[in-house]
């Protein structure tokens, strides 16, 4: 009958004393959910980050694999940290031919068919959009942060954990919205279980472009 | 007639013999290439050039009817590619190949091959150029070609080894392009995007440039005001020579022109050009105009064959009313003239096609006009002709290998030159076509 309120306790002075948790991000407009599936959102803090947080990402977090795979990139939008190491794999059965004129990464990288080269690490933050010299359509966009507090959201919110407490300014990007412009707010995070983000305006957000069918007896080429 | 004598000592076959010699080596370097690299394959360390080796090709086997004149293959007046001597019987259509060579990122060596066994003549060499895209700088986007090649005119051939998309038999704009007319020059191509896409339309709007300097198409025109217009879909080749009725006005003249043809010869060693303007969105339409000039010196002469200057303008359009459904079609009218209006003839056609697709299956339908006008007062040299055609085709695509078409094609056509021959001046051709065609 105790054991309850002494859990509570128990987990109100382990928060405080740590003074971290979670919180779940949502986009809305004139209080009606917005979808975007796909949008980033990194949260950069405004203070020095305590020890205990992760400041060093795990390995994972540290390689990404875009892959060219029925002519179109996938994933379709990316978010990195900085430093990591992207993969380009081709899993298509004909040549293609990536590149980026991005500030922060400018590359270009000839994939024969089923190849995958050596990665390419990305040293500077910010939007690297994609693109492949052959296959018009195909466009993929990959957004270097400098924080280890990053993610997607899936359909309509993106959750964060262990995240220390303390001023943030919160980044939401996706092609559609806003322009393509980033969405700056600014949150002091004191253990809030979620945040709002009004967008500017309504958006439906695109899905990747649909590469045409290939077929044997067409000329993609023409 | 007399300047032409005076004009070939200015005329060398020299230029020619060195480019096609040069055109016969790359094409002989291609098969080289790639045999050498798989040898290499087993040391492990070639296999790169193996992946950079990519190829598309085709069986087209055939049954047909047909009534009407004989072929003009086969001497005839007649202007289908299979007359009543194939009815009934298998054929071996078409064997076509398309083989490109990755150089560098960006840089490629093109070529499409076709091989008619029913026909005389062995392999048609009908594009062999290196093209070049270079990453986009800026808003534009470039591409080069340099070598032979089919300008990208046609709306209906954009299907693989250039056949049409949409039938067996060509419309008689790209029968023509078919027969003689071909690109061998360089040619730039520049595309830019206008508006962005809108909440309709995934796609940007394009605007698009293309810039050709090309020599070796002296000839063209000539089929055209010799045989007339056509529908069938048999490509010639860069050695290609195709048997040949002038008039009997003009097979009179000091200079005849030979019994075969050769569509793709320098004769008067002035350059020809092309300019189109186009837009397009995908998946929505497409427009484009051209301007074509071959410039050439139509007094020049050379080993039988004579240059024909020949000028057109060309409208091309392709309009998704649905996105399964498409309407297109193409519009020509220009002239050609030989020995200073000795031949002069205004040629004009346009067709207008109506596709509608359903997962494997599409079914097309295509109506159209095409006339010769013959403007000079040769005697015994009418070029008059004007016909209709009408072409109806169901495919069935069994994906990936196989497509399966039916198709029924009908022309008529008046032409003054069949009364040469004592035949009637209208004719009537009708054929009915069943394909299976293989893809690999």
């Amino acid at each position: 009958m105790f054991r309850t309120p002494g859990l509570v306790i128990f987990a109100l002075c382990f928060s405080i004393t740590c003074r971290v948790s979670a919180l779940d991000i949502r986009l809305e407009h004139q209080g009606n959910i917005q979808t975007a599936p796909g949008a980033v959102v990194w949260l950069e803090a405004n203070f020095p980050l305590p020890e205990s947080a992760p400041v060093t990402a795990s390995e994972a977090q540290n390689a990404k694999v875009i892959e060219q795979r029925n002519r179109q990139f996938d994933p379709y939008i990316s978010i990195v940290r900085l430093g990591s190491d992207i993969h380009f794999p081709n899993r298509d059965n004909t040549a293609h031919h990536v590149y980026s004129f991005s500030k922060p990464l400018s590359f270009e990288l000839p994939l024969y068919k089923k190849r995958t080269p050596a990665p390419i690490k990305v040293e500077n933050p910010g939007l690297i959009a994609l693109g492949c010299n052959i296959h018009d359509w195909m466009i993929a966009y990959l957004v270097v942060v400098d924080t280890p507090f990053f993610g997607q959201i899936e359909k309509d919110f993106v959750s964060f954990k262990g995240i220390p407490h303390g001023p943030y300014q919160i980044n939401v990007w996706h092609p559609d919205i806003n322009n393509g412009q980033a969405l700056i707010t600014a949150l002091d995070y004191q253990g809030q279980a979620t945040y709002r983000i009004t967008v500017p305006q309504k958006v439906t957000p695109k899905a990747q472009v649909k590469a045409p069918q290939e077929r044997l007896d067409e000329d993609e080429d023409y | 007639m007399r300047d032409v004598k005076t004009l070939n000592k200015y005329a060398p076959g020299m230029p020619s013999k060195v480019i096609r010699h040069a055109m016969t080596f790359a094409l002989a370097t291609c098969p080289s290439i790639a045999l050498s690299q798989s040898q290499g394959q087993s040391l492990g360390q070639q296999t790169d050039w193996l992946q950079r080796i990519s190829s598309k090709a085709y069986l087209d086997f055939r049954l047909q009817h047909f009534e009407g004149n004989n072929s003009w293959l086969d001497a005839g007046t007649g202007h289908s590619r299979f007359d009543h001597d194939h009815n009934g019987r298998p054929l071996l259509a078409d064997a076509a190949a398309e083989i490109k060579v990755d150089l560098k990122p960006g840089s490629q060596l093109v070529t499409q091959i076709h091989a008619y066994p029913e026909q005389t003549s062995g392999i048609e060499v009908t594009e062999l150029y290196w093209q070049y895209r270079p990453l986009r700088k800026g808003k534009v986007r470039s591409r080069w070609r340099l070598g032979m090649f089919y300008p990208k005119m046609s709306i209906e051939n954009r299907g693989s080894v250039w056949s049409s998309i949409y039938g067996l038999n060509y419309s008689a704009i790209n029968t023509w392009f078919a027969e003689e007319l071909r690109t061998v020059g360089l040619e730039g191509n520049w595309r830019w995007v206008i508006a962005s896409p809108t909440a309709h339309t995934h796609h940007k709007l394009n605007a698009s440039i293309n810039l050709a300097l090309f020599a070796f198409n002296d000839p063209t025109g000539a089929i055209l005001s010799w045989k007339g217009w056509s529908n069938h879909d048999r490509q010639s080749g860069w050695d290609s020579s195709l048997p040949f009725y002038p008039a009997p006005g003009v097979a009179a003249a000091e200079n005849p022109q030979a019994k075969r043809y050769q569509p793709f010869r320098e004769i008067d060693d002035r350059p020809g050009f092309y300019a189109s303007f186009g837009l397009s969105r995908r998946k929505q339409f497409k427009a484009e105009v051209y301007y074509y000039d071959n410039q050439a010196e139509d007094t020049a002469f050379h080993n039988g064959q004579y240059a024909w200057r020949t000028r057109f303008w060309h409208l091309g359009a392709h309009y998704f009313l649905q996105s399964d459904i498409e309407l297109y079609g193409q519009y020509m009218s220009g002239d050609t003239s030989m020995g200073r209006g000795f031949v002069l003839n205004d040629l004009e056609s346009a067709y207008i096609g109506l596709s509608k697709s359903s997962g494997p299956h599409r079914l097309s339908v295509r109506f159209e006009r095409a006339t010769v006008e013959d403007r000079d007062t040769t005697p015994m040299d009418n070029n008059n002709e004007s016909g209709n055609s009408f072409n109806i085709n169901y495919s069935y695509y069994l994906a990936p290998h196989w497509k399966f078409s039916a198709e029924y094609q009908q022309r008529r056509s008046r032409q003054h030159r069949r009364h040469y021959r004592g035949e009637r001046r209208y004719a009537k051709e009708d054929q009915l076509s069943f394909s299976a065609r293989y893809y690999f």
